[in-house]
């Protein structure tokens, strides 16, 4: 027996929209101006993507000089194809530094070892000349500080790093960073043994401290983004 | 922006700025004092320095590279008479 309340068969065509879904798309459309393009291009720093054609002079800058046994590789010498895997490992997200009027190379930024469940990652930041203050390479990791909390919902950038580097940026302490942890007698290098030091660099904070330092860089672009 | 009309930061201005960067008694802010050596500064501290003279006091005589000057032997004297109002002496 046929079903007389049987629905009718569906109108060909798209649904009618209402009122209400005309306001919404004009909700949507407001909202996506706020989207914000993480700028990688200041007036002193510029961060622009690895290249395998920066490889041979990367792993010399790295293997060579103070940077060998004060920054990662910590004196070894590894093959180029162990040195260039070695430069991934864990990676999220790594660039080149460099000055943006010169064009000249100063540091390597990284974010690595992303825990997505807990929201925390690891940040790297080598300056290939340690004995230079030159600050580019700060506005170069603020840059790239922004970019990591604007793309990633991560709570907390968590740096490693012996004591001896640690003067490099110790200013920042309570106001862009914390010590969380600190290893005592944890590291040797030039004949003795370091205490490991943990900072944290927290979101709300950076973003409402160490902002200034990417505003300056963000708002008066010369040229656009990378 | 802090600046007078014309941009620039006078003398007061600027020690109380630099001490407060450096976290330091003002009085230890004199124009031989050498940024690095004396007080300390670090490259973050001048970053933040650098920021808050162009941005917030929108200091334009300065030295144009400022990323790549050797900041070793920048004494605050040195940095007041860069970041003087236009047409003030120091």
């Amino acid at each position: 027996m046929l079903d007389a309340t049987a629905p009718p068969a569906p109108a060909l065509g798209p649904p009618p929209v209402s009122a209400e879904d005309f306001a919404s798309a004009a909700g949507i459309a407001e909202r996506a101006e706020a989207f914000d393009v993480v700028p990688l291009r200041g007036p002193y720093a510029t961060l622009r993507v690895v290249n395998p054609e920066d490889y041979p002079h990367l792993r010399m800058l790295e293997t060579s000089g103070e940077m060998a046994t004060r920054w990662r590789l910590r004196g070894t010498t590894p093959s180029p194809e162990q040195w260039a895997q070695s430069m991934w490992n864990g990676v999220t997200a790594q660039f080149l530094v460099t000055e943006t009027k010169s064009g000249r190379e100063i540091g390597l930024v990284a974010m690595y070892g992303a825990n997505w469940q807990d929201g925390h990652a690891r940040l790297a930041a080598g300056r290939f000349d340690l004995r230079t203050r030159n600050p580019a390479m700060i506005f170069g990791v603020a840059m790239f500080l922004e970019y990591v909390f604007g793309n990633w919902d991560l709570r907390k950038l968590y740096m490693d790093l012996p004591e001896y580097n640690y003067p490099q940026f110790s200013s920042g302490l309570g106001r862009f960073f914390d010590i969380e942890a600190r290893l005592r007698d944890h590291t040797f290098a030039s004949g003795r043994y370091w205490d490991e030091l943990t900072l944290a660099i927290y979101r709300d904070r950076w973003q409402a401290e160490g902002a200034r330092l990417i505003g300056g860089a963000a708002s008066s672009l010369a040229g656009g983004g990378a | 922006m802090r600046s007078p009309a014309g941009g620039g930061i006078g003398w007061t201005d600027l020690a109380v700025e630099i001490a407060a960067i450096g976290r330091l008694p003002v009085e230890r802010v004199e124009p031989e004092a050498l940024l690095i050596d004396d007080l300390g500064f670090d490259s973050l501290a001048i970053a933040e320095l650098i920021v808050l003279l162009v941005d917030d006091y929108g200091i334009s005589t300065l030295p144009q590279d400022l990323e790549a000057r050797d900041w070793t032997d920048v004494t605050v004297g040195q940095l007041r008479d860069e970041c003087a109002p236009v047409g003030v002496g120091s």
